[in-house]
């Protein structure tokens, strides 16, 4: 099950971000008022609309960002599957967020930037109910969008492993679907450097059968 | 200067052309970022951010998509400024060289119109979100936060001169709330940004420029005993805020 987590506090969401996401919310908090050192997870409760401190099986999940770095082993992640939504302003130190998350964005959490505004939009509009979707087409990241976007990350990876022919060992490299193809092996074949005519344009064919599209 | 990271692939490849040892002046930026939300774009995000400080190194940008492709990605126009060479890989030694030579050769102009061009969108861009910070009611806020006890602090010190032993106690301890408040890193960084801010044509940003420099003002303690003028300046600086709280930016 795809999920996502958001590194969140409700000062910073109440004074910055809700005046632009919900600004006729009456003060309806959500449960995310709960968000703290004490309940440093809130889990949102699709039945009810709001969040909750007793863990239950839940598509968003709120992490209070001041403890990100305790409170993220507190629940088991799915690293390529699950997204994290973190703010640009990192805590000190900054969390490595990539341990647990294949795939983050990035937003301005304090200072009404897009996505916060955008997911908690969603959040606060009870005529929504399939609340993961919606968050996950406004942050770019359904299921085609993540396999195009992976696919073209594996490929440029690829290609800058590519670049010099000490990179064409490396076992990402090797184990590439790549790897398998004409232009890769021509290119393997090709003995005269990171800069000779033959590894060049062998690169270059390579690089126009992966990109062209 | 930090050099931005670079894929391994792609830094042996510089490491093997020489540009590094032969032209240490120049920065070399990638278009992809290894494990970067935006595949594409990362890398002229960290560019924008980059001739901010450094508007006159010279850049050579590379790329396996052609410039055409990136271009769709390069909202402030940062790399149709002079200064940056785009170089689509894979290419010859002599293509890396050889842009670095011309860009060594021909320093960017930062009075160039092109490049006032980019920094006033890039930086209105950054600043309009940033500023924000500073605004009644937010974290920021330089009223309440600040400016506000700082200013009654004054008035105490300026009115009451037979009792200054006692009203300086206070103003001091005002004057360094004050001095941490602009040395937090997202105040500091608003000061930054609209420090380098001068002389434009865009009203929003000559306020921002005149707010910085008011602030840079009041936090040099060089003019901490002048009270009449910190006065002043936070009353403009209080100003400042409420005209940029209505302000929409063209």
């Amino acid at each position: 099950m795809k999920r996502i987590f958001i590194s969140t506090d409700w000062d910073r969401l109440r004074d910055s971000v809700l005046p632009v996401a919900a600004p006729n919310r009456n003060n309806i908090t959500k449960g995310i008022d709960l968000l703290g050192q004490t309940n440093s997870l809130l889990y949102f409760d699709s039945n009810t609309f709001t969040f909750s401190k007793v863990q239950i099986d839940s598509e968003i999940i709120l992490i209070y960002d001041e403890d990100y770095s305790k409170a993220i082993n507190l629940i088991e992640t799915d690293k390529g599957t699950d997204l994290l939504l973190h703010h640009s302003r990192p805590n000190n130190p900054t969390p490595d967020y990539s341990i647990k998350f294949d795939h983050k964005v990035t937003g301005e959490h304090e200072l009404t930037g897009r996505n916060y505004p955008d997911v908690f939009k969603i959040i606060f509009n009870d005529a929504i109910t399939d609340k993961l979707s919606e968050i996950l087409k406004v942050l770019g990241f359904t299921d085609k969008e993540v396999e195009e976007k992976e696919t073209l990350e594996s490929k440029l990876n690829f290609l800058h492993h590519c670049l010099t022919p000490g990179g064409l060992t490396e076992k990402d490299v090797k184990n590439s679907e790549w790897a398998n193809t004409d232009e890769f092996k021509k290119l393997q074949s090709a003995a005269d450097g990171p800069f000779g005519d033959n590894y060049l344009a062998s690169l270059k064919a390579l690089r126009n059968k992966l990109l062209v599209s | 200067m930090n050099q931005p990271t670079l894929h391994t692939g792609l830094a042996h490849l510089l490491e093997a052309s020489g540009v590094k040892s032969q032209y240490p002046d120049v920065v070399c930026f990638s278009a992809y970022n290894t494990g970067e939300h935006d595949v594409l774009g990362s890398g002229i995000e960290q560019l924008v951010k980059f001739r901010f400080l450094y508007p006159k190194t010279p850049v050579l940008f590379f790329s396996f998509l052609p410039k055409e492709t990136l271009l769709t990605k390069d909202e402030f126009g940062v790399l149709q400024l002079a200064g940056t060479e785009y170089i689509q890989l894979p290419c010859s030694k002599e293509t890396i060289l050889q842009a670095a030579a011309n860009q060594c050769a021909k320093p960017l102009s930062v009075t160039d119109a092109a490049w006032r061009a980019f920094f006033e969108r890039a930086c209105k861009s950054l600043l309009t979100e940033k500023i924000k910070i500073i605004n009644h009611k937010q974290e920021l806020a330089f009223v309440n936060k600040v400016g506000l006890g700082l200013r009654l602090s004054i008035e105490q010190v300026i009115n009451y001169p037979e009792q200054r032993s006692i009203t300086l106690i206070n103003f001091n301890e005002r004057y360094s709330a004050m001095l941490a408040y602009v040395q937090n890193p997202q105040i500091a960084e608003i000061i930054e940004l609209g420090n380098i801010v001068q002389d434009s044509n865009d009203s929003f940003l000559n306020i921002v420029s005149k707010l910085v420099q008011d602030l840079k003002f009041i936090s040099d303690t060089n003019n901490k005993e002048d009270f009449n003028d910190l006065r002043a300046a936070i009353y403009r600086i209080q100003d400042t805020v409420s005209a940029l709280e209505k302000l929409q930016p063209e």
